[in-house]
């Protein structure tokens, strides 16, 4: 089973100001779309982090593709992409951006960059820095999947976006799991999407893993995720 | 070689074809081709009149003279350039890149495309100019013919400047302002005195302003490019490393060569022209202020935060925050980063360099090397290489947001700035003027916060 894991934690613990993040053991096999849901302050953000190798992890704490993605950030990364709401991007015109990433990447996509522009309503000669937040988010989104990676990791990819906005998020998120070999994990505080679009939870709350599973298991089909998350003490 | 040159006279052909059927053109062709009979520049000594403009020699205002010579120079060149190259191509689609985007689609290259413009401005030149030569008494027509050359040779870098080429009429007005500026200073300089020296003064500066509209033209076609399919375009995927160091290099040579060179030349003409040289101190400050502000973008991201907002609400650069997500170390982003910067503080040294050695030859009349040597400019020049490693580990350590580290090399950069003048002024006054022991406690301060601005910034660009 390992080997077909594509991330896997065993023994995760992350101390930084006072917080600490510990996630005993978890891991993400192709083709799942995995919601991390939790109150704010919960540790969402430093797990994601800590598994595109953004945030120093020992050993083999945290594998991905069954490397050390803090190590080996460079092979993990060719195939991992991150999108995180604050996330800076390079101050150029979207297509001179799109341009400047793609010599980055082997596996660059510009079928799917040409489709996922239509798809965000974006256009290429706008300015990056003139983007509303909602724009930003979606070209963040753009620049994360742009490269089919194996898994996408999403750090709130909701925020500032319309409704046709999520709509047009959630859709292409099952477009990458349409590819058995792929995986998504999504956090964000948009519960219903996350209800919708989520094969399995890891549920935090502050740092510790609540619940772990298959969605329809987990929430039960008499309640909502959000019901769900308030009978666990995790709904901040 | 030889299809640009059949290229240019194709082109030329086209052009004169073109303003035969537009009457008005053909006529403003005519008449500034005329003017030049009363107004043309040629050699000039140094101390003589502005460019030996005829008929303005006997202005008895030498600014008036100055004016007028300033005025016409810039004039001339654009309305025969603008009005030669507008016969094909419509006089006001300059600035909307419309001519420089047809290039492609056209048989005629951009190097043809300029030199056929050119071609066609000195053709209406020589024409006129020949015509009236038959008026002229014998013995006048030998340094008439002389007077024709030489104007055309000051002529043509500005006259490059407005080739529609480049396509950007705040490009080409800038460009052939420098340009007169950068003549002005040779012809105080005492280039312009006789054939070789204007001669070389014509080609270099037009070899310079060919760059700039190559330069030009590939950042137009580049942003139409990214303005009409920017999307599709891929570029080759190297490894990232190779990709990423080959950013630092070219991309903020492609994004800001211009503003680099015009701050450069313009840093030059106010070094070298004496009657600008009292707000050298002024104007050095701000383009040093520019350049350094254009440097700190590499990739078109700040290198340094300027705000303390966002969730991680550190000083931390957007740069290399922005690409943290791509497939590159840490230690190679900020290894990259530090070389940048130090690769750019280093020509910042060497350019400031070249230009006070260069000023110190006009003033004494031969080469000044030995400034660099002995003297009071050698006491600013080798101690100002220190800054070089330091500006970079405080660049490095704000770039990755590391508090500590540059607070503590923000702070003894600054003590390098400050402390050895105020301490080499008291230990003076202590001392006495003869002591070695001012300059020795001076030399220790600058040693240590150089050490300290320099020296524990590195531990970022270790291995992890």
């Amino acid at each position: 089973m390992a080997g077909t894991e594509l991330v896997r934690i065993d023994g995760l613990k992350i101390r930084r100001n006072g917080f600490t993040l510990d996630v005993p053991e978890w891991a993400m096999r192709p083709g799942e779309v995995v919601g991390l849901v939790g109150p704010n302050g919960a540790g969402k953000t430093t797990l994601l982090e800590a598994v595109a190798g953004l945030r120093r992890t020992k050993g083999s704490e945290v594998q991905v593709f069954g490397l050390n993605p803090w190590r080996d950030p460079a092979r993990v990364r060719s195939s991992l992409g991150f999108m995180s709401d604050d996330m800076p991007l390079l101050d150029l015109r979207i297509g001179g951006l799109l341009n400047t990433l793609s010599g980055y990447y082997k596996t660059w996509d510009p079928a799917l960059v040409e489709d996922l522009l239509e798809r965000f309503k974006l256009d290429p000669r706008e300015k990056v820095y003139r983007l509303s937040k909602g724009q930003g988010t979606r070209i963040r989104l753009i620049t994360a999947m742009a490269f089919r990676p194996k898994v996408l990791l999403l750090d709130e990819p909701a925020t500032g976006l319309d409704v046709a906005g999520r709509r047009s998020l959630l859709e292409s998120v099952l477009d990458v799991v349409r590819d058995p070999s792929r995986s998504v994990v999504v956090s964000s505080h948009m519960l219903a999407d996350v209800e919708r679009i989520a094969d399995r939870l890891l549920v935090l709350n502050r740092g510790s893993v609540v619940k772990e599973g298959a969605t329809d298991e987990l929430i039960g089909e008499s309640r909502t995720l959000e019901e769900a998350l308030v009978a666990w003490g995790a709904a901040g | 070689m030889t299809s640009n040159w059949n290229a240019a006279f194709t082109h030329a052909r086209v052009l004169l074809v073109s303003l035969f059927r537009r009457p008005a053109s053909f006529v403003i062709m005519l008449i500034v081709a005329g003017a030049t009979a009363l107004i043309w520049p040629g050699l000039a000594a140094p101390g003589g009149p502005w460019f030996g403009i005829r008929g303005l020699g006997a202005m008895e205002a030498p600014l008036l003279a100055l004016f007028v010579g300033l005025v016409y120079l810039y004039l001339w060149p654009m309305v025969t350039g603008l009005r030669a190259a507008g016969g094909a191509a419509g006089l006001f689609s300059v600035g909307d890149g419309n001519v420089a985007l047809a290039l492609p689609a056209l048989p005629i290259g951009p190097k043809g495309r300029m030199a056929g413009e050119i071609l066609v401005v000195y053709g209406f030149v020589a024409a006129v100019r020949g015509l009236t030569l038959p008026f002229l008494a014998s013995a006048d027509r030998a340094a008439y013919a002389a007077d024709t050359l030489s104007g055309a040779l000051v002529m043509l870098p500005i006259l490059l400047c407005w080739a529609k080429a480049t396509g950007n009429f705040d490009v080409q007005s800038g460009m052939a302002f420098v340009v007169i500026l950068l003549e002005l200073g040779a012809q105080k300089a005492g280039l312009l005195a006789g054939w070789w020296g204007l001669v070389f003064v014509s080609l270099v500066l037009s070899a310079v302003v060919l760059w700039f509209n190559a330069a030009s033209l590939r950042k137009l076609r580049m942003s139409w490019r990214e303005e009409t399919s920017g999307a599709s375009r891929v570029r080759p995927a190297l490894e990232p490393v190779a990709r990423y160091r080959r950013d630092l290099v070219l991309m903020p040579l492609r994004r800001y060569g211009f503003v680099y060179l015009g701050m450069t030349c313009l840093g030059a003409v106010m070094m070298l022209v004496p009657a600008l040289s009292r707000w050298m101190v002024l104007v050095g400050m701000v383009l040093s202020f520019l350049v350094v502000l254009v440097l700190l973008r590499p990739l078109g991201s700040n290198l340094l935060g300027w705000s303390l907002k966002g969730r991680r609400g550190t000083q931390r650069g957007d740069l290399y925050r922005a690409l943290s997500v791509l497939p590159l170390k840490r230690e190679t982003i900020l290894r990259g980063i530090y070389a940048y910067t130090a690769a750019a503080a280093a020509a910042i040294w060497f350019v400031a360099v070249v230009l006070v050695v260069l000023r110190l030859s006009l003033k004494t009349g031969s080469p000044a090397w030995s400034a660099l040597w002995t003297g009071d400019f050698s006491a600013f020049a080798w101690p100002a290489l220190l800054f070089i490693p330091c500006a970079a580990g405080f660049i490095v350590a704000t770039a990755a947001g590391h508090r500590a580290l540059y607070i503590a090399s923000g702070s003894a950069l600054l003590a390098m700035l400050i402390l050895p003048t105020m301490v080499l002024n008291f230990l003076d006054v202590i001392y006495g003027k003869g002591s070695i022991v001012p300059g020795a406690v001076t030399l220790v301060i600058l040693s240590v916060a150089a050490l300290t601005a320099s020296i524990p910034p590195l531990t970022l660009l270790r291995r992890t």
